[in-house]
């Protein structure tokens, strides 16, 4: 802070009260909680003093708590934070650097032990104050990276059909916003604890049913026997003709690919250690979707075959006689039979 | 080449003026009121520089091996220059003793203080508790400044 002497009128003596040594004495004991000492008068307890306040300001730099506050990103405070921040530097943060000084003599112990009485306005009542704010103001930083860790899983976390994983899910959510306006060291303990218990649970249930789905040797079966029938046969040959419309053979396609990603090799549940969800294209929500595509990739097929020979009906009798010439020009029963076959089909 | 020739002149009319081996200025003033005198950043080397330089020549510090710290409260209230502030201070009683007052009565000789140096001692004695600064809002002690 400057002084801004255009404002200062002129001196006087000093009106504020001179604490004495007794007083000082007793700042250095609520300061430090030590009462090794019984007045600063004396050149044995001067020296108790100063080693109290130096075991002060190890534990204080030890602490860090201003320093990790300010590197905490700005997003993450709120105002009251913030405020107890600012209130800590005030009071905490200058009885810090008064030690310093007053450690390498800078000042005298009295004018030091002045300052640390000054910084509270010589209120026990203050001090404690203080004390439970900074208290607060640490137990929130204690809480910034399990609250930051839970809020970005949940953030992205599936909801399940299980109740009791979504009751630890909504008690969990509501514990972090708490512990957010109001942190305290008993919230940090149960969002640990409710992240313990709804974290392996929810990631037993997404591996349960990513396994289900993932490593299904039915869904498997069901598509191998699709692809191995005769319909797929006629499907396949047919949807590459050009005359057709592309968007049965897309359709197609895509419900390979998805079939394509069965078998996840990755280790989901050591995926699901830092992030609610598989590396696969599996997710909760499309289950039922999963479930379905043997009777999808039947229904897709089976439309595809419906509108090729609606288009080759249409064309019958341009294609009836075509094929009459073929078969006449080929002697083989099979194909005789094949063609009288396909022509009842295009005039049917 | 003016300032040697004047200092003759000066050395006669202010003999009590300390010897500043360089100008000092408001800038020099706010680093070792903000820095020193508060006690937060004392011993940056460019503090301890300009404490060498302007407080030490008042006797506003005392040497401690390499470094200056802020003379005792003792030794400080007995300096002739904070005699004389404090005995206005008496003499005023409960009443403020203006700065106007303050600066017109160090300027004069035998001191011939410049307003710049008169801020240390008065920083100096607010240090040491041994006066307040009064602000239109009322007393200021040390900690209403710095803290």
């Amino acid at each position: 802070m400057t002084i801004i002497w255009d404002d200062i009128e002129g001196i006087a003596k000093p009106s504020s009260v001179l604490y004495g040594n007794n007083r000082l004495t007793a700042w250095a004991r609520i300061l430090t909680g030590s009462d090794v000492f019984q007045s600063i008068d004396l050149p044995e307890d001067n020296k108790a003093v100063r080693d109290t306040l130096e075991n002060w300001l190890a534990d204080w730099k030890s602490a860090r708590v201003l320093e990790r506050c300010n590197e905490l990103p700005s997003e993450i405070l709120n105002t009251k934070i913030w405020r107890l921040w600012v209130r800590a530097k005030k009071t905490f943060g200058t009885v810090a650097e008064t030690i310093s000084t007053i450690l390498d003599n800078s000042i005298s112990l009295e004018e030091g032990l002045y300052r640390i009485a000054d910084a509270f306005s010589d209120s026990e009542k203050e001090f404690f104050v203080c004390t439970k704010d900074l208290v607060v103001l640490e137990d929130f930083i204690n809480g910034v990276e399990i609250r930051e860790k839970v809020w970005a899983y949940l953030a992205v976390c599936e909801t399940t059909q299980d109740e009791k994983t979504e009751y630890f899910r909504a008690k969990l959510s509501d514990i972090v916003e708490e512990s957010y306006t109001n942190p305290n060291e008993i919230l940090n303990r149960e969002i640990e604890n409710l992240w313990q218990t709804f974290r392996p649970r929810f990631a037993e249930h997404f591996a349960l049913q990513h396994d289900l789905i993932m490593k299904s040797h039915h869904l498997q079966a069901q598509f191998d026997e699709i692809l191995q029938s005769d319909e797929w046969w006629e499907f396949e040959n047919l949807s590459r003709l050009t005359v057709f419309q592309q968007v049965h053979r897309q359709a197609v396609q895509k419900i390979r690919r998805q079939f394509r990603e069965l078998d996840c090799r990755f280790d989901v549940r050591e995926m699901l250690k830092t992030h609610p969800f598989c590396a696969c294209s599996f997710n909760l929500a499309k289950i039922e979707e999963w479930e379905k595509l043997p009777a999808t990739l039947r229904e897709t097929i089976n439309r595809g075959r419906t509108s090729y020979l609606k288009a080759l009906r249409i064309l019958a009798e341009t294609l009836i006689p075509h094929i009459e010439h073929f078969s006449a020009a080929n002697n083989e029963i099979e194909f005789s039979e094949a063609s009288v076959h396909l022509i009842e089909i295009l005039e049917s | 080449m003016l300032s040697q020739m004047l200092e003759p002149l000066f050395e006669e009319c202010y003999p009590n003026h300390p010897y500043f081996a360089e100008t000092i200025g408001m800038t020099e003033v706010s680093t070792l009121i903000n820095d020193f005198f508060s006690g937060a950043r004392q011993s940056l080397a460019e503090v301890q520089q300009l404490a060498k330089t302007f407080a030490l020549p008042l006797g506003l510090v005392a040497n401690h091996g390499n470094t200056v710290a802020l003379e005792t409260e003792e030794k400080l209230v007995k300096l002739p220059l904070a005699e004389e502030i404090l005995s206005l201070v008496k003499t005023n009683g409960e009443t403020p003793v203006s700065l106007k007052t303050i600066y017109e009565q160090l300027k004069q000789s035998p001191n011939g203080l410049v307003r710049e140096a008169q801020h240390l001692i008065l920083t100096a004695l607010v240090a040491h508790r041994q006066i307040e600064f009064v602000t239109s809002k009322g007393a200021e002690s040390i900690g209403g400044l710095w803290i």
